[in-house]
């Protein structure tokens, strides 16, 4: 596939997956990008007009469970690892909407 | 608020409905309100590393239910997605939705306008979700508390055409979609709790233009008057900024309540890329005909058709049907009651206003009613066999709510409170009355008939409400006739 | 009484006949892991004391006659099983300092056999490599040679299993984790059937291909453990409900008649002349003991690599994006806002593959190349379990090499990524497709272990550990003795 990612692009997806994006670095990551990317573009030979999508090896159906409440919640220790974790409540720095 | 003259507005509506499950949608977490933060939040809800959601089935009955209830297809093969994005509540970064496979597809409702107008809305889907966290922004300064209890509370997302042409017909349909929901036992309904939230997508266009305007949606409504009032301003700011010839962007809106004006959102849904793609966590989802079948089967009638049945089989007012139909257990109510008695207009004068009356006052459900339809039928049979005067039947049924007694015959004939209908014992008092007012006898009798509400109310008087005043209407004009 | 050679099944026999107790036993590999680890780096976690607690239990078990095939057999576990009370890392900074409040559903059902587990193993980061040399808690070093790698991404459960620090371990494979470290330590390792063990607890990389299996030193070992971890799990919509077959009483049956599959495919490129010459030694001793060798074709395997590189860096790029700084997982300091907060926590928490792999998969799902790159790669996925489908129509198991070299020199390939990808050039279709497949010692290419490939039908691990087993009594390449840690 000759696509290829550009900066540009590449600082998109950054910000899409919340990491950062440094200019100095940039370079270097591309060619590592698109070096994946050239290995992907094998795919563009397959015929796979008429091939239907298989989104799982097994190709079965969910189970359904039923609606009970079953979690008794520690929040004391689920809340262990929490970097800011004050009064019952996980602290960010203030979000405006 | 009218529309601008030379304008059309075209409204969709995205509903949230909060699902009335005991547990969440992907674990086994309450769903109860308004507990201590992030005290419902299980390892699931909070999106703690290598853990599973799974997939509870009331979900899936209830989305049935709803489908069935819009007249939808029901999806036999449904799908959860990935929907990507990156914001404090929603704790695994991403929400689990359904994209390309929604358990209902289409459908519609009808609504009625406040002219008493009828339309048919068209609904584009219905898909289940999970509802995001919250955030608290005024508890601690320079920082945002996120609280997860409504992390994983299900979601049924109900997306509307562009049918909607105004404020009030929004308002309709919203009211449409809320009362079908507790109708069906699929929502709560309770909107302040969040558990109905309204996204109004909103555009404008000049009456003679074919497409669409841009549009933009203002997002998380919780009440009927945000609504409206929202849609309201939103239509007046497009059409303003359109007039001054300014172009409109596509874009997503708060409404702010105390400013009375729709602002565009800084953060969270600016960056519209949410890249879905199958959750590969969850298999698709398979429901039998039987199961729809099941949910079919068990089915209640619907408001708009028990409403229509209301009038043609117990003779009501288009608008006594609607009232008792529109609500499950008040129509249910009024049906035995109905039932028991023969007499559908008494059943319904008095479940719709000695009892509704009540019941509100006292801020009650109806199946909270002290008063049972067994009891309200015994009572209204007291009246229609002449035994009890309507008036009696007022001071009976204050004995049944205040529990004084349960059974109403019973209770009349302790207290003495049956009609007078011996005519023996009448006869004089009716004598006695004329013969004291001749003036307004002679003047009954020359046709004067609201003079009869006077007699009447005398004997009435006389007869500590016990006289039947039909019966003494009917003497009365006896004595006088020539 | 040999320990350091020892499999899981001869020391159930000195454990019940009383030769060792269980806490003696705990003790020998605690004591090797001081000796050894300082330079193997195979544990990131040891839990020396509550292993001698279980310890203590077993021999208690074992004394009343109610042990079950694992009671007091000491093991480890990747790093990747969240168990409770003790911090789980994934092989990443991010998760560091991490404690699960909830364990495993594998490392419940081996805790209640009465396994015994001596830590967590050393893993290159959320899985994601083939050397383990993408660790933030350091490389591990393959105790044949101290200078090459143990493969990956289970490489500390590997090395640590061939270097006698624990009886047996858990690993996982996504690609070939379990396979090509197996291979590349002289051991047996197992990815089973997805879906046959419970994910549950286990911390994701790629949600449809990742799948838990045992690390041992013998096919009998393999089957032991797999009877443990395997089973339905109502915690997990994809752990399968079929019940779990007694896997250690068809090791023996007859393979008279097994019809064998071999693709040229795997012959053609990319594999090593010594590598392919010890295979078809392999197939030679497989059709000596009554096997048919039947050429099979696949026609989609060129393009698995390709498939699973858009596949499970999407499937990782949404599965790591709960790593944001604020429930638990490191933090970056002073954060000016929430977007700083994501960005730097995210950034210094993770790795540079990590970071590279969710690069891609974000880009693979965006819009506008969804459909090149996911929607494509989907679509090939089912061409290639297809060619599984239509191959076991015709062959009972599939076998090839699992690696085309032997283990690599530390720092060879760590610069230049793709290259490293092609390590599991022969495991990713298996995976791709969700098949069963293992690896087992076949011999050795410059006194280094290789691994030859067995592929099965879905849910059809005991003709694998059957036929593994039965190669294993006809040779002797699993039993021998990793030099570096004699």
């Amino acid at each position: 596939m000759s696509t290829h990612l550009d900066e540009k692009t590449l600082r998109d997806m950054s910000v899409l997956a919340a990491l950062p994006y440094e200019p100095n670095q940039s370079m270097e990551t591309l060619a590592a990008l698109n070096e994946v990317l050239e290995l992907v573009s094998a795919l563009e030979a397959v015929e796979v007009d008429n091939v239907p999508p298989l989104a799982h090896p097994l190709e079965r159906f969910q189970s359904l469970t039923p609606d009970q409440v079953t979690e008794t919640v520690d929040s004391e220790a689920l809340s262990q690892n929490a970097p800011n974790f004050e009064d019952g409540l996980y602290f960010v720095p203030r979000v405006i909407e | 608020m009218s529309i601008p003259v030379g304008w059309q507005v075209d409204i969709g509506l995205e509903i949230h409905a909060q699902l009335s499950t005991q547990s969440k949608i992907f674990s086994g977490a309450s769903t109860a309100f308004g507990e201590a933060p992030n005290s419902q939040a299980c390892a699931i809800d909070l999106g703690m590393p290598g853990v599973l959601p799974r997939v509870n089935a009331a979900v899936y009955e209830k989305a049935v239910r709803f489908g069935l209830g819009v007249t939808g297809t029901i999806n036999s093969e449904s799908r959860f997605d990935r929907k990507n994005y990156f914001y404090p509540d929603l704790p695994k970064g991403y929400q689990i939705t359904q994209m390309d496979e929604p358990i209902v597809v289409g459908g519609h409702i009808q609504i009625t306008g406040k002219d008493q107008s009828e339309k048919v809305v068209r609904i584009t889907r219905a898909h289940l979700e999970e509802d995001a966290g919250k955030s608290i922004h005024d508890f601690k300064p320079s920082f945002t508390g996120i609280d997860l209890n409504r992390a994983g509370t299900p979601l049924l997302e109900i997306v509307s055409e562009p049918d909607l042409k105004s404020a009030d017909e929004a308002v309709a349909y919203a009211k449409a979609i809320h009362q079908l929901l507790t109708y069906l036992d699929v929502c709560d309904g309770n909107m302040a709790e969040g558990s109905l939230r309204f996204d109004a997508n909103v555009s404008v266009r000049p009456v003679d233009a074919q497409d669409l305007g841009v549009r933009s949606e203002i997002k998380n409504l919780n009440s009927f008057r945000f609504l409206e009032q929202a849609i309201n301003h939103e239509v007046q700011r497009q059409v303003d900024a359109l007039t001054r010839g300014e172009t409109l962007t596509q874009d997503t809106r708060l409404f702010d309540p105390d400013r009375l004006e729709t602002r565009a959102m800084r953060s969270k849904e600016t960056a519209t890329d949410y890249r879905y793609f199958p959750e590969p966590d969850l298999l698709p989802v398979k429901i039998s005909d039987a199961f729809i079948n099941d949910i079919k089967d068990n089915m209640p009638e619907l408001p708009g058709p028990r409403s229509v049945r209301f009038q043609s089989e117990f003779g009501l007012s288009l608008a006594d049907a609607q009232l008792l139909a529109g609500d499950r257990g008040l129509g249910d109510f009024f049906e035995q009651v109905a039932m028991i008695t023969g007499n559908g207009r008494s059943a319904a004068n008095w479940v719709r206003g000695d009892l509704l009356g009540k019941l509100n006052e006292q801020n009650l459900n109806i199946s909270e009613s002290p008063v049972s339809p067994d009891q309200m039928g015994a009572l209204i049979g007291l009246i229609d066999d002449d035994i009890i005067s309507g008036k009696t039947a007022k001071t009976v049924f204050a004995a049944l709510w205040a529990g004084e007694t349960t059974q109403p015959a019973e209770y009349v004939k302790a207290q003495g409170l049956e009609q007078v209908s011996d005519a023996g014992a009448i006869e004089p008092l009716i004598e006695t009355l004329l013969a004291e007012h001749p003036k307004q006898a002679e003047d009954l009798r020359a046709g004067k008939d609201k003079l009869m509400g006077f007699f009447v109310g005398k004997v009435m008087q006389a007869t500590g409400g016990k006289a039947n005043p039909q019966q003494v209407n009917a003497m009365i004009r006896q004595k006088l006739s020539p | 009484m040999n320990l350091r050679s020892a499999t899981i099944a001869e020391l159930r026999a000195f454990l019940d006949r009383g030769d060792i107790s269980a806490v003696e036993l705990t003790d020998y590999y605690l004591d090797r892991i001081d000796r050894f680890d300082k330079s193997l780096n195979t544990y990131i976690t040891r839990t020396a004391d509550t292993a001698r607690a279980s310890a203590i239990a077993a021999d208690k078990v074992i004394a009343q006659g109610k042990a079950t095939s694992l009671t007091g057999i000491p093991i480890a576990e990747k790093d990747l099983f969240c168990i409770e009370g003790t911090r789980t890392t994934a092989g990443s900074k991010m998760l560091a300092n991490f404690k699960a409040p909830y364990t495993a559903t594998v490392s419940t059902k081996l805790a209640n056999a009465g396994a015994i587990t001596l830590g967590k193993t050393n893993m290159d980061e959320f899985a994601m490599g083939s050397s383990n040399e993408n660790s933030y808690f350091g490389p591990v070093r393959n105790p044949w040679d101290l200078n090459r790698v143990p493969g990956g991404s289970s490489g500390g459960s590997a090395a640590a299993v061939a270097a006698g620090l624990c009886a047996a371990s858990t690993g996982t494979d996504t690609g070939g984790s379990i396979r090509q470290p197996a291979a590349l330590c002289g051991l047996t390792g197992l990815k089973p059937t997805y879906g046959r063990i419970s994910r549950w607890g286990m911390i994701a990389f790629a949600s449809s291909l990742d799948q838990a299996g045992p690390m041992t030193r013998s096919a009998e070992d393999a089957a032991i453990m797999l009877e443990h971890m395997a089973g339905h799990d109502p915690q997990d919509s994809t752990a399968l409900a079929e019940p779990v077959p007694a896997y250690t009483s068809a090791l023996n049956n007859d393979i008279k008649g097994l019809r064998i599959g071999v693709c040229q495919a795997f012959f053609d490129t990319d594999l090593d002349a010594e590598v392919a010459a010890k295979t078809r030694e392999a197939l030679r001793v497989l059709e000596s003991l009554g096997a048919k060798l039947i050429d099979i074709a696949l026609p989609h395997m060129a393009y698995s690599l390709g498939a699973y590189y858009v596949i499970a860096p999407a499937e990782c790029s949404a599965n790591l994006a709960r790593f944001d700084g604020i429930r638990y997982g490191y933090r970056c300091e002073n954060p000016e806002d929430l977007q700083d907060l994501y960005t730097r926590s995210r950034g210094e928490g993770f790795g540079q593959e990590v970071k590279k792999r969710i690069l891609v998969g974000t880009f693979a799902l965006s819009a506008g190349y969804y459909d090149a790159f996911y929607g494509r790669a989907q679509r090939v996925r089912r061409l290639i379990k297809q060619d599984f489908v239509e191959a076991f129509n015709q062959v009972d198991v599939i076998v090839g090499p699992t690696t085309p070299t032997p283990a690599f020199g530390i720092g060879a390939k760590a610069e230049s990524g793709v290259d490293m990808y092609l390590q599991d050039i022969f495991t990713i279709s298996a995976s791709l497709a969700g098949v069963p497949a293992m690896s087992i010692p076949a011999g050795l290419v410059a006194d280094l272990p290789i691994g030859l490939q067995l592929i099965g039908n879905y849910l059809d691990e005991a003709t694998l550990l059957n036929l593994a087993h039965q190669f294993q009594q006809a040779t002797d390449w699993h039993t021998l003795i990793a030099p570096e840690a004699p």
